[in-house]
């Protein structure tokens, strides 16, 4: 006879196999839907290389963003110079430290319906400027000068900060007006919207005029539930507006001085970028993230080691644990083989990221390819953007 | 008298893990190509002598994973030219005045295995494909080698690693003597999570990228595998799996790409598109070709039937949008697989965009099966003949790659093209990234089985009603309410070496 201890035992004992049997709880970042905040976790501009931005409202109604530069350059706390070592910071006989920074400037972006809208980083894109090079205005300026139904009018992009420079770019779908995310998905207010795409292209030029074209998707935050349109977006966790951030990012590549499985003489170099999902641009804050890093060669042989993103971590992989890269967990001459998976996880905050692939040789120029991350399970923590 | 003794605890702990494994699965399914998936789709994958792909595969689970993988030779040949071509209508092919140059399609498979152990990434180059050699020691290099063929030494190659599988051929058509090229494969891979016995396990393990090379450069594009995440698993039908949202996530019902526009009216004529944004401002010579960027959308049908060996066929809509808001689109219907630029569609740039953005849709009927098989429009099962079925017309995946020009570069033989892939974004229609299916025989839209009539009609058996699965009792037939996209494999137990 089933009794209450026995249909409890046995319920539990259920629920216990279907949890262990059922998918995993999948991460809620996208790099390949429509979203209402995106994020670029690699802006890059210096004298031999820019990023094209690239976002796209993929709504039948006109959408607005609100935008986040990120500056990440290091500098030199004696001369406030952009450093990537404190051998960079001499003055005199006097060496000063290289010390992380985080500069954060906004702007807005309005969009007609549908419309692609792209910019160079290093030269921004202006409203009612008049045409000096291919790209400096907005497609539709409104006004007696428009030619679309629609208007970009509030578009304007400063160009980054500086050049060098290496940051991240954040845009958040907002009322325009306000330049808040809209309220929504509240008890007779309206569904709220994920409007949004992007990708980025940094290029690079050889000597020899080649394009090296490294080209990724942005990561997109989708809503979740409803919103309250103040200064703060919850991501995941209790009471989320927008889906969480991913447990673990899941990293395929070749390790570092690995051979060309193709050419056979090109040697493989990867670059990774992580930025905080959690970012506070009102108080100018940015929460230290410990990110783990558990690497796995093709002899199910693991390594691991840990680092600090601070505001943005931008590395050759066989530099995230070591400066001699030919001593590092990633480079192939330790790992043994040529393909690897690194699963980061972030302590005490969630991270968004981006890679680079490329290969060099004697006989042609260096050149890459840019793709995402995967992503698993969800972060349980919130976390948060807060804007101005 | 007996008292019952409750046990409070107990049953909230078996509440709190019904709502954890509740917890665990997702509705509102989609396929991604950011998280790891029980079904993986590279739809562009290239070995043709001009260039070549490297394979990444990785199991993110704990636990043994086994995946059976199929290529698909996608990409026709020219009949009088010889060119690779998409289109069966033959408008990507040449024109030879005089003489008819139709594109011949034929959807040629070729099937193998891997095995990966617990957290195991794994490559192999597609033109070779890969050999286990246990004397091969960790190393950062990958090794070729001549194997013997039955047309002579085939290329091959090695890596470190374990590779329990043993063997993962060449994709096909590749050459057997390597030094007279005549094939070339240009397809897509698509890898199943199955169970030792060869059996569909949705055990949402398995991701992957694809890095095609320009052969004789380091150029190369890189793209995420598609991933189609497993909710329920599969059904009770061998082999098939089912894009239903239930079973499978299912496809998108519509992708989007945002990519340079086609060749301005002001560029160079012998620009590849519309100029890129900031190679002139970086020092790229660009005078005479304007570094025009051309991009290709590769696009596969969600549909595919390794077993009847039957290419789905799609009308895919083109929808375009520039930045100012201009609006074009128009129709293509394609077999199989379609490698193709939006220039050869016929689209222009009649107002100098620098960027659009468009959207493909798969939209309509098609039978999915009996005699007439493929016959896009059908408005009933009887229109598809002997043990038809109509059903809906197979979604759509994609991704895009540009070729950036400079003026010392060759569109041709792609000499000094840089090149980026990025994968397709999952569009919403009627506020769904999921794609609709049809009612089994009122072909109304439908994301459920509920929302069609209670009693639907056996797949094989196709005049038979029927409202359960047990009810269709010819071998693999199963009950049609909502159909929507389907994927069938031979189930095949794996066998390691």
């Amino acid at each position: 006879m089933l009794t209450l201890k026995k249909l409890t035992l046995m319920g539990a004992a259920g629920a216990l196999s279907a949890l262990l049997l059922s998918p995993m709880a999948q991460a809620a970042t996208y790099s390949d839907a429509q979203s209402a905040v995106l994020v670029w976790a690699k802006i890059a501009v210096d004298d031999s290389r820019d990023t094209v931005v690239q976002i796209t409202n993929a709504s039948s109604s006109p959408a607005a963003a609100h935008c986040f530069y990120v500056n990440a350059n290091s500098r030199c706390n004696n001369t406030g110079e952009v450093c990537s070592t404190s051998g960079d910071c001499a003055e005199g006989l006097f060496f000063g430290t290289c010390l992380p920074s985080w500069i954060e400037i906004n702007f807005d972006v309005v969009l007609t319906p549908e419309q692609p809208l792209a910019w160079s980083a290093a030269e921004g894109l202006g409203n009612g400027q008049p045409a000096g090079i291919q790209y400096d205005t907005v497609p539709c300026p409104g006004g007696l000068l428009n030619s679309c139904p629609g208007s970009n009018a509030g578009t304007r992009v400063p160009p980054v900060g500086e050049s060098p420079f290496i940051g991240e770019l954040k845009c958040i779908q907002t009322d325009p007006i306000t330049r808040l995310p809209a309220p929504c998905g509240g008890a007779g207010q309206a569904a709220c919207r994920n409007d949004l795409e992007g990708s980025a292209t940094i290029e690079t030029v050889a000597a020899n005029g080649e394009i090296d074209a490294e080209r990724y998707n942005a990561v997109g935050l989708r809503t979740a539930g409803p919103n309250d349109g103040d200064h703060l977006l919850v991501i995941g966790g209790t009471g989320a507006e927008y889906q969480p951030c991913a447990q673990v990012l899941v990293f395929n590549h070749l390790f570092d001085g690995a051979i060309d499985p193709i050419s056979g003489t090109g040697t493989a170099s990867s670059e990774l970028s992580l930025v905080p999902c959690t970012e506070n641009f009102l108080l100018q804050q940015v929460p230290q993230v410990i990110a783990q890093f558990l690497v796995y060669n093709e002899y199910e042989q693991r390594f691991s080691t840990s680092r600090l993103v601070n505001c943005l971590l931008d590395s050759p992989i066989s530099n995230i644990d070591t400066s001699q890269n030919n001593r590092s967990i990633f480079s192939a001459a330790v790992a043994g083989t040529v393909a690897g998976q690194t699963r980061i996880t972030g302590v005490n905050g969630g991270l968004i990221g981006a890679a680079t692939l490329s290969f060099s040789s004697p006989s042609s120029p260096t050149a890459g390819a840019g793709y995402n991350l995967n992503q698993f399970a969800d972060r349980q923590e919130s976390d948060f953007i807060r804007i101005p | 008298m007996r008292v019952q003794k409750r046990i409070p605890w107990l049953m909230s702990l078996g509440v709190v893990l019904a709502a954890m494994a509740l917890w665990g699965t997702r509705a509102g399914a989609d396929v991604t190509s950011d998280r790891p998936g029980s079904v993986v789709i590279w739809p562009k994958v290239i070995a043709d002598g001009t260039r070549d792909t490297i394979i990444s595969l990785t199991n993110t689970s704990n636990s043994q994973a086994y995946a059976h993988c199929e290529y698909i030779q996608g990409s026709g040949r020219c009949s009088n030219s010889n060119n690779f071509c998409s289109l069966p209508d033959g408008s990507d092919c040449p024109v030879i005045p005089g003489i008819d140059n139709e594109c011949i399609i034929t959807w040629q498979t070729g099937d193998f295995d891997v095995v990966l152990t617990r957290q195991q990434p794994t490559i192999w180059r597609v033109s070779t494909g890969r050999v286990e050699n246990l004397l091969m020691g960790q190393g950062i290099q990958c090794v070729d080698f001549f194997e013997a063929g039955p047309n002579g030494p085939v290329l091959r190659q090695s890596c470190p690693g374990l590779f329990l599988i043993g063997n993962v051929p060449p994709a096909p058509n590749q050459p057997d003597d390597p030094t007279v090229f005549t094939g070339g494969f240009r397809g897509e891979l698509r890898c199943f999570q199955v169970a030792m016995d060869g059996s569909l396990f949705g055990g949402n393990a398995l991701k992957g990228e694809a890095t095609i090379e320009t052969l004789g450069s380091n150029q190369i594009s890189e793209y995420n595998s598609v991933n189609v995440l497993s909710d329920q698993g599969p059904g009770l039908v061998d082999g098939l799996v089912e894009l239903n949202g239930v079973n499978y996530n299912a496809c998108p019902g519509a992708v989007d790409l945002s990519h340079y526009a086609p060749r301005r009216p002001t560029s160079p004529v012998s620009a590849a598109g519309a100029s890129d944004l900031v190679a002139a401002e970086l020092g790229a010579p660009c005078a005479t070709s304007g570094c025009g960027v051309r991009t290709e959308f590769t696009l596969v049908p969600c549909r595919a039937d390794f077993v009847a060996e039957e290419a789905a066929s799609v009308s895919a809509a083109f929808q375009v949008w520039d930045e100012f808001e201009s609006f074009f689109s128009r129709e293509q219907d394609f077999d199989c697989w379609a490698s193709l630029s939006l220039d050869t569609l016929g689209f222009t740039n009649v107002n100098g965009a620098t960027f659009q953005h468009s959207r493909v849709t798969s939209s309509g009927t098609i039978c999915v099966a009996g005699t007439n098989v493929g016959l896009r429009g059908c408005g009933s099962d009887a229109a598809c003949g002997l043990g038809g079925v109509c059903g809906p017309a197979s979604g759509i995946l994609a991704v895009l790659e540009e070729f950036h020009q400079n003026d010392n570069s060759n569109l041709a033989t792609l000499a000094g093209l840089g090149t980026a892939a990025a994968n397709a974004h999952l569009a919403e229609v009627n506020g769904s990234l999921e794609r609709r299916g049809r009612c089994r025989g009122t072909l109304t839209l439908c994301t459920t089985d509920a929302q069609c009539p209670a009693t639907g009609l056996c797949r094989k058996a196709s005049t038979t009603p029927c409202t359960t699965d047990a009810q269709c009792t010819t071998a693999g037939d199963f009950c049609d309410h909502c159909i929507n996209d389907e994927m069938q494999i031979d189930t095949v137990p794996i066998v390691i070496p």
